[in-house]
């Protein structure tokens, strides 16, 4: 073999290497990026359809102490159905706790849930303690649940401990959704059927805890974030 | 010929690349603040993981997945759910010294630690951990 094409031979197949590496070094980093790209898109799609079908839970932990931690959770209820449509342990069965006596304290709760569905609105229930306030009213197709607590025994969620200060809980439920949560059996609470009617809201504020030491916020929206 | 040869070599290299690198890469970075600590970093083929589960002695991992197929099926049924989230912050917990969150970015879930000993990130693509987890289910024995 003359010695130009011996020459020519051993650049062409550098030239080879080279391109090879480059094409290495390009799909290592592109690897993910393509399937970023893809999960972009699919992203996007779900953004756009989120506007429409996905709702996403959030919880906020806020401490107010300095030294205190804040918790942020966002998950998609669609996440949460389906854990829960797969598990099958215990009590929770594909969706549906089973709970071995519906009638609390003697208070049929599917009754009372079917008597206040007809009812008009109003407060329901008043309880005025020493220490403690309940109401239970109903307004439109929710239920509200305040609770004011001045006895300073709750438990502060961060430390696991007594916090003292006065605590005020509001919880609101719509009222579908404590219907579907008591649709299946006596001893059944779907909470499957719960979630899916929980999802058809855009916005909603569930749970709400305020005390001295700590802010909570339970929430639905269509965002991914707690902007 | 010589020519030919390394453009076998070259295309068999780009294929072996390919089908190494399409389920992304497991990244691990653990950096030790303190002194003489150690900083690990790794990217890994997150095939050959899906692999792994082929490879391992399938009488030892019969044996381990017998009471953990129903685990297996939650693990899918999450890892599928996730799979088709768009970036997302799921949990955040920030504390006066220690940040954790937990995210999906490009279709991996990604785990930061950040506190006064040690500084961690792991990335795992969703969709490699979610066949490894359907293989594992495959594996397992139904009884």
């Amino acid at each position: 073999m003359p010695a130009s094409q011996t020459r020519r031979t051993i650049l062409l197949a550098a030239l080879a290497l080279a391109a090879t590496a480059l094409l290495l070094a390009v799909l290592l980093r592109a690897a993910p990026v393509a399937q970023a790209a893809q999960t972009a898109q699919s992203g996007t799609t779900t953004a756009d359809n989120s506007s429409s079908a996905e709702r996403w839970l959030h919880v906020a932990v806020t401490c107010k102490n300095e030294d205190g931690e804040s918790v942020r959770v966002n998950l998609p209820i669609s996440l949460a159905r389906t854990v829960l449509a797969s598990v099958q342990k215990g009590k929770l069965d594909h969706g549906i706790i089973h709970i071995e006596n519906a009638r609390m304290n003697d208070v049929d709760v599917r009754a009372m849930l079917k008597a206040v569905k007809a009812a008009q609105d109003g407060e329901y229930v008043t309880v005025e303690g020493k220490d403690t306030n309940v109401r239970v009213r109903k307004q439109g197709n929710m239920f509200l649940i305040h609770v004011e607590d001045r006895t300073g025994k709750h438990i502060n969620l961060e430390h696991h401990k007594s916090s003292s200060g006065p605590q005020n809980v509001d919880v609101r439920v719509p009222i579908e959704v404590a219907d579907a949560l008591f649709s299946g059996a006596p001893d059944e609470l779907n909470v499957g059927a719960a979630l899916d009617l929980l999802s058809r809201h855009d916005h909603l504020e569930l749970v709400s805890v305020h005390d001295e030491e700590n802010n909570v916020r339970v929430w639905i929206d269509t965002k991914t974030t707690q902007d | 010929m010589p020519i030919p040869l390394m453009g076998k070599f070259a295309l068999g290299l780009t294929l072996a690349a390919v089908v190494v690198m399409k389920d992304g890469l497991i990244e691990v970075n653990v950096q030790e603040h303190h002194k003489d600590g150690n900083h690990v970093h790794l990217y890994v083929p997150a095939t050959l993981a899906t692999w792994g589960v082929h490879l391992a002695p399938q009488e030892k991992l019969r044996e381990h997945l017998r009471n953990h197929r129903e685990d297996l099926g939650i693990a899918r049924a999450v890892l599928s759910e996730l799979e088709k989230l768009p970036d997302a912050s799921l949990v955040e917990v920030e504390g006066p010294k220690e940040h954790v969150r937990v995210n999906i970015h490009f279709g991996s879930l990604t785990v930061d630690v950040d506190d006064p000993g040690e500084t961690v990130h792991v990335s795992l693509p969703i969709r490699a951990a979610r066949k490894v987890v359907e293989d594992l289910e495959t594996d397992a024995p139904t009884t």
